[in-house]
């Protein structure tokens, strides 16, 4: 029984949100961009909605494509973000400040991260993806994206400790 | 681990920011805007992809036309297909299509015709395969289907006779007869070359077949030279009507009808006839005008005025009138103005002269008779001068001759030359 594949509308409204934090974290929580990026990314998703596969999940090709698009945006424009509106995302809780306080900080750090630290950290923890789908979007084996995980989280509670 | 996991934790209650909803508004406009035009040219990608798909469609039918068009003329112009070859039945197709085509009687006359020679031909062609044939069984199909042939060869030639029939223009229907004949001849060739391999393959009921279609195509022959005498005959009656008059003899009305395309050797006799009538006019000239001054001389003395116009013109001026006669009249005969003259001349004679017998006065070309017609009417002294000029009363009635008939009696002299020479006696005894 062949899938018909959803509309490109659905898969938008499904994961717009996902990709935006996506990009907010990586660069530097600058929103305008972010909105521009993942406006960019949707755009060019749709283009190559022909040559999706309606038989596997979306979830991991966005999310290579948006990676892909990330890359290309460092490569012409210097990194800028300073992690200034970072407080901006944070919950406004007052009378969890000290939670507040440990969330801006794990976000500084990880901001400071190594770029594969970094990326692998963030598209399991803040975009939700399992280690098959971040194997697939970063193409490497699903043991090799546990492992760097692993190594990852090692790396931050190090930082966090410091 | 506690650690860990709480650092999991830490993790997993990141802050998930949404995207704004204007934001969100925005580039949902953009996606819709992209797949509208998206659409768009999937559209226009489909009618170009359309047009592809006709013009190939198109090509196709072009080769097929072709291929069927080829294979249809190969068939249509090829006489060794006959019955039983795999395009026979193309090729009777495309003559049911020119068979349909032939719109008009002549066309479908020579259409009949050219699929009558067709049939014949086959039936030939069958006819030298059935000589190969070594089974009886063979020779006895073949025959058959050389005798079907033959049957409608012949109903292909009474289809075409009857097309002729129907032409309403006769010189068509004549040129088609003509055609007709010639390719009939060739009809009978074959048959008669069918009626050889019949008799060399000892097949009575082809050799029978074959002689009364050989009966039908000279019957057919036949027909046709009768019509062409039947219409000649409805070409005399015509100028009878024409002329509206009853009088005029056959034989009058046979000269125009010879004198019609057909016959050139009595043109030619009478360009030969015209030629000695013109010099005999030269000579009556002069006869004609002493003539004409001893009428005046009479008048003059009688005291009788005659206008000029009362004259025939012949006398005044008869090389004029000569060349103003009609063609179908011999030119060396009085001319319209002149029968007119003669008319008004014959209405104003007795009774009596005008009664007199056309065909007692041989001297029937003197134009200058007429004039003394005129004086004659007044006394008996007139008479007399008829007694002493006897021109003037052989002339008169001559002269009403020419108008009506008595040109052609002439003509038919002509033919052998007496005419001038009548003439000559007569002008002799005068």
């Amino acid at each position: 029984m062949i899938k018909k594949k959803p509309n490109f509308v659905f898969y938008y409204n499904q994961f717009k949100d996902k990709i935006y934090a996506y990009f907010l974290y990586r660069i530097g929580f600058d929103r305008k961009l972010a909105e521009d990026l993942t406006s960019e990314v949707f755009l060019k998703a749709l283009k190559k909605f022909d040559d999706f596969d309606g038989d596997k999940p979306f979830q991991p090709w966005i999310f290579t494509i948006s990676r892909n698009h990330l890359i290309n945006h460092y490569k012409s424009a210097k990194r800028e973000t300073a992690l200034t509106e970072v407080e901006n995302f944070l919950p406004c809780h007052d009378n969890r400040a000290e939670e507040r306080y440990e969330l801006e900080r794990v976000m500084k750090i990880i901001d400071g991260m190594e770029e594969g630290d970094r990326e692998v950290l963030l598209l399991r923890y803040v975009q939700g993806l399992d280690n098959g789908e971040i194997a697939a979007v970063l193409e490497k084996e699903e043991g090799a994206i546990r492992t760097r995980i692993s190594r990852s989280l090692t790396k931050l509670r190090e930082l966090l400790n410091e | 681990m506690n650690n860990m996991k709480n650092l999991e934790k830490i993790l997993e209650n990141l802050p998930k920011p949404k995207l704004r909803l204007a934001a969100g508004l925005k580039i949902k406009f953009k996606l819709y805007g992209f797949i509208i035009l998206s659409k768009a040219a999937r559209l226009s990608d489909f009618s170009v992809s359309g047009k592809l798909n006709f013009r190939s469609s198109l090509a196709a039918a072009l080769v097929v036309i072709i291929v069927f068009s080829g294979t249809s003329i190969y068939a249509y112009a090829n006489n060794e297909i006959a019955p039983g070859h795999s395009l026979y039945a193309l090729k009777r197709a495309m003559e049911k299509v020119e068979a349909q085509a032939a719109l008009t009687n002549p066309l479908k006359a020579k259409t009949f015709q050219k699929f009558s020679a067709r049939r014949l031909e086959e039936a030939l062609h069958l006819s030298q395969r059935q000589a190969t044939d070594d089974q009886d069984e063979q020779k006895a199909m073949v025959s058959g289907e050389i005798r079907k042939n033959i049957d409608e060869a012949i109903a292909n030639i009474t289809s075409a006779a009857s097309a002729v029939n129907e032409i309403k223009d006769s010189a068509k229907a004549d040129a088609v007869k003509n055609e007709m004949k010639e390719k009939d001849n060739f009809e009978i060739k074959y048959l008669n070359q069918i009626a050889d391999g019949a008799a060399l393959n000892k097949d009575e009921a082809l050799v029978d077949k074959v002689k009364e279609a050989k009966g039908a195509m000279e019957k057919y022959q036949k027909t046709w030279n009768n019509d062409r005498e039947d219409d000649q005959e409805n070409k005399i009656e015509k100028i009878r009507e024409k002329e509206g008059s009853k009088d005029a003899p056959a034989d009058n009305i046979k000269q125009e009808s010879i004198r019609a395309p057909e016959s050139k050797k009595p043109s030619e006799k009478m360009k030969s006839s015209e030629k000695k009538q013109k010099k005999n006019q030269d000579k009556d000239e002069d006869k004609d005008k002493d003539k004409s001054k001893e009428v005046r001389e009479i008048e003059e003395v009688k005291g009788i005025k005659i206008d000029k116009n009362e004259i025939p013109a012949v006398i005044l001026k008869p090389a004029e009138t000569a060349s103003t006669s009609p063609a179908i009249v011999q030119p060396s005969q009085p001319s319209a103005v002149q029968s007119e003259a003669n008319n008004t001349q014959a209405t104003s004679t007795a009774p009596s002269q005008t009664a007199q017998p056309l065909t007692v006065q041989p001297s029937t070309e003197n134009n200058q008779q007429p004039e003394a017609a005129s004086p004659e009417n007044n006394s008996g002294e007139q008479v007399e001068q008829k007694s002493s000029t006897p021109v003037a009363p052989t002339t008169e009635t001559v002269d009403r001759d020419r108008d009506g008939d008595g040109d052609r009696n002439g003509g038919e002299r002509d033919g052998d030359g007496n005419r001038n020479t009548d003439g000559e006696r007569d002008r002799d005894n005068d």
